[in-house]
């Protein structure tokens, strides 16, 4: 927090659909937020081993990995970025009850039915961070 | 009179005649003093005594001393014979044949004639101009006057003939018919007895055979008295009285034999006499060893018909099921054995009071009721009745006047009650005999046995008509619930069809949600980024235009993917009034449907018993419907009713909702409830409300049911199960 400039809050997007991360990195970008994009379960786990997220907005349905398995994974992961308490807005276009149930064990700070308007995604991002600032 | 007894002499020739006519006399005295009121009895007699004159007349006319004194006689005796007798046998034709209205005038006619031919034998001297000899004795001759009366005799005789041929093509009863053709064969031998005239008008040596044809004659009649019951005779005939005459037969040869030919056996060798004497005897013998008791055999052949009878009867009657087969075979009995007009049979119908009617012939009463006071008594005392009887029997003192009543109503003289166990099961009424003649008491016995047999057989055949009945009640009522049962699965069939098809619908509808949702969130955020970026006015309005219809794509990709939902948790169901979800929906709607011109008329159970389930799901099914059927009726015409009921039905509690709109083509019934299924303009539906609807009320339990006519409206009912409480009830 010494750094002069205010520091970018650092989002992790998580979806396999490359137009919509793609989408989503604009729209938050332009919002002033750092995005960074994993295609996958797996890629999203390599990276939040070595960067620390503010925040990761995160698919449930994916080849591999899935959202609610990826987000348990960061969160039990160990080294000096992890964080069991990391935030995570669930983004579902599709999901079964079961796996909607285990993605609710996991206290997401939002569930986004797609398609949603920006202005719900953005106001739970800022909503989120802003909870999470005064948290920490 | 004393003229005549001076001229009295006898020859062999007339002995045959005199025993012809001797019999001929006897058997016309037997048929009168059967029946001395009846007429065609007294006629009958008249005809056997004209020829008996004619007959004994002419015994005594050929071996006259003198021609005169033949004549004498002829005139007298012979002459009063033979002009009578073809009048007298036309008279019996009337008589019997029943023809007296249309022809008593021509009788009458024929009575004059015969008489004025009669007198004027003594009057006028055309009419017998001489004698002449002739074979053995003396013969008058016919003068031109008794020339005419051969013309009035053949002709009263051809008429009588004419009677009974015309009678015999008319009558349609066997019996009556063989009765007739038996007279009238027989009139027409004695026919032949005519042949004696001939010599009277030409000289032509015909030995005299009139009476043997007129014997023929009278043998004919007797056989059909006896096997036809021509006339008024009971069959069961006097048997001293018929043995004699009989007997006669045999004897009276025998007898006038040893007269003449005594001398012959006086003058024969003793041996050969003894040998002849033998000869007699063993004649007799054989005559009384055989041929009597055939005699007796013949003429009691009632009797002995009416034991055979009942044995016949017995038998028959096991082989006989078919009530109509068996009321048929009794009527055929009774008029074969009985000889009456009619037979009635009357069956008690099931376990009314009432005796209704069974044989084929459908006159008079068909219709007897059980509480009649004669039925009663039958009922009570079993016992065959016969109409004279009532009068005379003091068990009849009380109901005399009743049971008089039922015999005239209805035309009958024995009734025959048919009782099993204390009840009455029918009746066999029987007519008058066709002879007129009374029952006797062998036929009330056989009557009286007959009735057992035919009262078991009846009680048989109408129970064996019951189980067929209740068996083919079964068959029905079996095939009636194996049609429903079929129905059921068919019912039940469709509808597994259509939840296995709207599972797979909704696991593609799901997959489709999800490939579709990515580009579809990626067009939307797009669409709404450049939204925020400053652009010309025309830039706006396209980018509107392309979140709009991304907008609306979401709309259905969220519909698709409610109604691809699996079944919701426990937590969420709660306990729910159907009427108060109705309630709700039409609340909210009522006031949009009266801007449509929608009138709603809603009927809603206050106390029904709720269901499980989640409330707002319910209403949107409840507000699709509603929704669908204001389409049915805009699209028809402008205004029409929706009528909401809520009700209980079978352990479930429903809704149904009823509208007056264009209805449901029968085609389109099973397809309703696809998804995207829809009738309505594009843009205007997705196809999805009733097939979320249907997801949501199978997720509960329950089903939708849709009654359609076109042009009239459609029902869509939906029925939820009732909710089942573990504990008591509340």
């Amino acid at each position: 927090m010494s750094e002069p400039k205010v520091k970018r809050r650092r989002i992790l997007i998580v979806d396999d659909e490359e137009i919509l991360t793609k989408t989503f990195s604009m729209l938050l970008e332009r919002s002033g937020y750092e995005v960074y994009v994993a295609k996958n379960g797996q890629d999203a786990l390599a990276m939040a081993g070595e960067e620390s997220f503010d925040l990761v907005i995160c698919d449930i349905r994916m080849p591999g990995l899935n959202g609610v398995e990826t987000l348990k994974a960061i969160r039990s992961g160990s080294g000096e970025n992890a964080n069991a308490e990391l935030p995570v807005i669930f983004i579902t276009g599709f999901a079964d009850e079961k796996t909607e149930q285990e993605a609710s064990t996991l206290k997401p700070a939002g569930y986004l039915y797609k398609p949603f308007d920006n202005v719900n995604l953005l106001s739970l991002v800022k909503e989120t961070l802003t909870d999470e600032r005064s948290n920490c | 009179m004393a003229k005549l007894a001076g001229a009295v002499n006898l020859s062999i020739h007339s002995v045959p005649i005199l025993i012809v006519s001797t019999i001929i006399l006897f058997i016309g005295l037997f048929v009168l003093i059967q029946n001395r009121k009846s007429v065609s009895n007294t006629v009958f007699f008249l005809i056997c005594l004209c020829v008996n004159l004619w007959l004994y007349g002419s015994a005594f006319l050929y071996p006259a001393p003198t021609p005169e004194a033949a004549l004498r006689i002829y005139k007298s005796v012979t002459f009063l014979g033979v002009s009578f007798v073809a009048t007298m046998v036309y008279l019996f034709s009337v008589v019997w044949l029943k023809l007296a209205r249309s022809q008593k005038g021509y009788a009458a006619l024929g009575l004059l004639g015969s008489l004025f031919f009669y007198l004027s034998g003594w009057t006028n001297r055309d009419s017998f101009p001489g004698m002449y000899h002739y074979f053995w004795g003396h013969y008058p001759h016919y003068g031109i006057v008794n020339v005419c009366f051969l013309v009035f005799f053949f002709g009263y005789f051809f008429a009588a003939f004419c009677n009974f041929a015309i009678a015999y093509r008319r009558e349609s009863s066997l019996i009556l018919k063989t009765q007739i053709k038996y007279i009238a064969v027989a009139f027409v031998i004695s026919f032949m007895g005519s042949i004696d005239f001939l010599p009277k008008l030409v000289y032509w040596p015909v030995y005299p055979i009139g009476y043997f044809c007129v014997f023929i004659w009278i043998m004919t009649v007797a056989y059909a008295i006896v096997k036809y019951r021509v006339m008024d005779i009971e069959t069961v005939i006097h048997k001293t009285l018929m043995w004699a005459v009989l007997s006669s037969l045999v004897f009276l040869p025998i007898a006038a034999g040893f007269f003449f030919f005594k001398e012959l056996f006086i003058q024969m060798p003793p041996a050969l006499s003894s040998v002849v004497g033998v000869a007699v005897f063993w004649g007799l013998m054989i005559y009384a060893k055989r041929i009597q008791p055939w005699i007796d055999h013949f003429f009691q052949r009632r009797k002995y018909d009416l034991e055979r009878v009942l044995i016949k009867f017995n038998d028959n009657l096991v082989h006989l099921k078919g009530l109509s087969e068996l009321v048929a075979y009794i009527m055929q009995t009774m008029r074969d054995v009985l000889y009456v007009d009619k037979v009635h049979v009357f069956l008690k119908s099931g376990n009314e009071r009432r005796l209704v009617r069974v044989d084929a012939v459908k006159d008079g009463l068909s219709e007897l009721s059980a509480d009649e006071t004669f039925i009663v008594w039958l009922e009570e005392h079993d016992d065959v009745v016969r109409v004279d009887f009532i009068d005379i029997d003091p068990r009849f003192e009380q109901i005399t006047k009743q049971a008089r009543d039922f015999f005239e109503n209805l035309g009958i003289k024995v009734c025959v009650p048919l009782v099993l166990n204390g009840e009455l099961m029918g009746l066999i009424l029987l007519g008058q005999k066709l002879n007129l003649k009374i029952f006797r008491a062998p036929e009330i016995l056989f009557l009286s046995e007959l009735r057992h047999a035919v009262t078991i057989a009846f009680s048989n055949s109408i129970r064996l008509i019951e189980m067929q009945q209740s068996l083919r009640r079964w068959n029905e009522e079996l095939e009636e619930k194996v049609k429903q049962r079929t129905r059921e699965l068919e019912e039940a069939q469709k509808q597994l069809i259509q939840a296995e098809k709207l599972a797979t619908i909704g696991t593609l509808a799901g997959g489709v949600a999800h490939e579709i949702n990515n580009p579809l969130t990626a067009v939307l955020t797009n669409a709404q980024m450049l939204k925020m970026a400053p652009h010309t006015s025309e830039d706006v309005e396209c980018i509107q235009l392309i979140e709009e219809g991304a907008k609306r794509c979401q709309l259905i990709v969220q519909k698709l993917m409610k109604y691809a939902r699996k079944p919701v948790e426990e937590a969420l169901l709660s306990e729910i009034d159907l009427s108060r979800v109705v309630e709700s929906v039409l609340a909210f709607l009522r006031y949009q449907l009266e801007q449509e011109n929608i009138k709603v008329s809603a009927v809603l159970s206050s106390s029904l018993d709720p269901v499980r389930g989640i409330g707002n799901e319910l209403e949107q099914v409840v507000t699709n419907i509603v929704l669908n059927a204001r389409d049915a009726i805009k699209s028809a015409k402008k205004t029409g009713i929706i009528a909401v009921k809520t009700y209980e039905q079978n352990g479930s509690v429903c809704a149904s909702i009823e509208d007056d709109g264009v209805g449901i083509p029968e085609e389109n019934l099973s397809k309703i409830f696809d998804p995207f299924f829809t009738t309505k303009d594009v843009g205007k539906g997705t196809g999805l409300g009733l097939a979320i609807s249907y997801g949501i009320v199978e997720k509960h339990g329950g089903r939708i049911r849709v009654e359609s006519e076109k042009a009239k409206g459609t029902r869509f009912t939906v029925e939820l199960p009732k909710l089942q409480r573990a504990g008591n009830p509340v």
